[in-house]
């Protein structure tokens, strides 16, 4: 699904174009979240139908899971770019000032959330049970916030 | 007054608009507003006058536009619910002490509804979870919890309602019985507590959007002030 009658009703040519980045902030926004609702909630029915529903009913689910992920790809490469900044200055994975191990943009523009749900629900193993599955935090990190926050 | 600090964090795009609502918010929380609806359409009709002449529609839709697609309510309210149970999770430990017991918790929950919303919004959220609880106990019994777990996760939410043991259930029949009592419960509670004691008291604006979510923005707010009383 997307917004096409939410920016019709808006009618983008009466936003005065100083603050059009702005709106087309908040249209890409509310597209990826849409993205993403679909997403979640198509894999729930996938998981959820396995004994109550038949093999093609869950795979036109997972389908639609997998569109939604393909156009959220979509609406991200597009917004970034109106980034003000480089994608690898604020998006990239790569040692920086804080704890984590990638820059605050990093979980929008790799779909991390996305892909992590997206295989949790597709996948049965090991590593998909734990809760550590593909953590973005591990004990060495932690310590490593433990030992600046002591000093 | 010595200074405020206004945090947000696990989202994206957008935040510029939670940064202006919030801090203009420091500065006016609409007190005269007589309900938290019209102190959020306040606060928006100021920020949102950069938009001219579409500024009306853009408020309107930021506030109102995930009422108006009822067939992504339920997916839109089941996401968010989590998202919620994970925030009030944090809380639970504070201000309960009940990090294991299950049903504790779910009425813990019950009582921080009461504390902080309307009837009206307690009761939907209600429905909401007495829902959730049940689908989730059938997708426990369908699938191992992994699934439930990939599912429901959003943001940066780590905990889920199934990881936190919440719903230590085991067939569909027990979970309606669990619903049952507990919605038995919960009339119990607004028969104790009078209808007018769960109305809101003060006006407590606290706009947390989560990853540019303006969707439910107002949702959102009635959720941070229900976890976090508006004191992150």
């Amino acid at each position: 699904m997307n917004f096409a009658e939410f920016t019709n009703i808006l009618l983008q040519k009466t936003i005065p174009s100083t603050a059009l980045p702005l709106y087309m902030d908040f249209v890409d926004g509310m597209n990826v979240t849409a993205q993403r609702t679909i997403q979640v909630h198509a894999l729930y029915q996938y998981a959820w139908g396995y004994l109550k529903k038949s093999p093609s009913w869950r795979t036109a689910n997972l389908n639609t899971a997998a569109a939604a992920l393909v156009a959220a790809e979509e609406i991200v490469a597009e917004r970034e770019q109106h980034y003000r900044v480089s994608v690898e200055r604020i998006a990239s994975y790569r040692e920086n000032p804080t704890v984590y191990p990638f820059t605050y943009l990093w979980t929008a523009h790799s779909l991390y959330y996305f892909w992590r749900d997206y295989s949790k629900a597709t996948n049965v193993s090991i590593s998909t049970l734990t809760p550590c599955f593909v953590r973005t935090s591990t004990p060495r990190r932690l310590w490593r916030a433990i030992d600046c926050r002591r000093n | 007054m010595d200074g405020q600090f206004n945090f947000c964090s696990g989202w994206e795009w957008g935040y510029w608009f939670n940064d202006v609502i919030t801090a203009r918010a420091a500065w006016n929380p609409e007190t005269a507003s007589t309900t938290r609806y019209a102190a959020l359409a306040n606060a928006f009709s100021e920020v949102t006058r950069i938009f001219g002449p579409a500024a009306a529609n853009v408020r309107s839709v930021r506030l109102d536009c995930g009422c108006e697609r009822p067939s992504f309510n339920s997916a839109y309210a089941c996401v968010h619910l989590c998202v919620w149970l994970g925030r009030l999770r944090r809380c639970w430990s504070r201000q309960f002490k009940h990090r294991s017991n299950s049903s504790c918790s779910v009425k813990c929950l019950v009582l921080l509804l009461l504390r902080r919303s309307s009837a009206a919004m307690a009761w939907r959220t209600l429905k909401v979870l007495a829902a959730l609880m049940e689908s989730t106990v059938t997708l426990y019994n369908a699938r191992s919890h992994t699934y439930a777990n990939a599912v429901i996760r959003m943001g940066h939410m780590e905990r889920t309602v199934v990881d936190s043991g919440a719903w230590n259930m085991h067939s569909a029949s027990e979970a309606r019985h669990q619903r049952s009592a507990f919605e038995a419960w919960y009339r119990s509670q607004l028969r104790a507590r009078g209808r007018a004691a769960l109305e809101p008291h003060g006006v407590d604006l606290c706009v947390l959007v989560f990853w540019c979510e303006p969707l439910l923005v107002l949702l959102l707010s009635e959720c941070t002030t229900l976890t976090d009383g508006g004191r992150l």
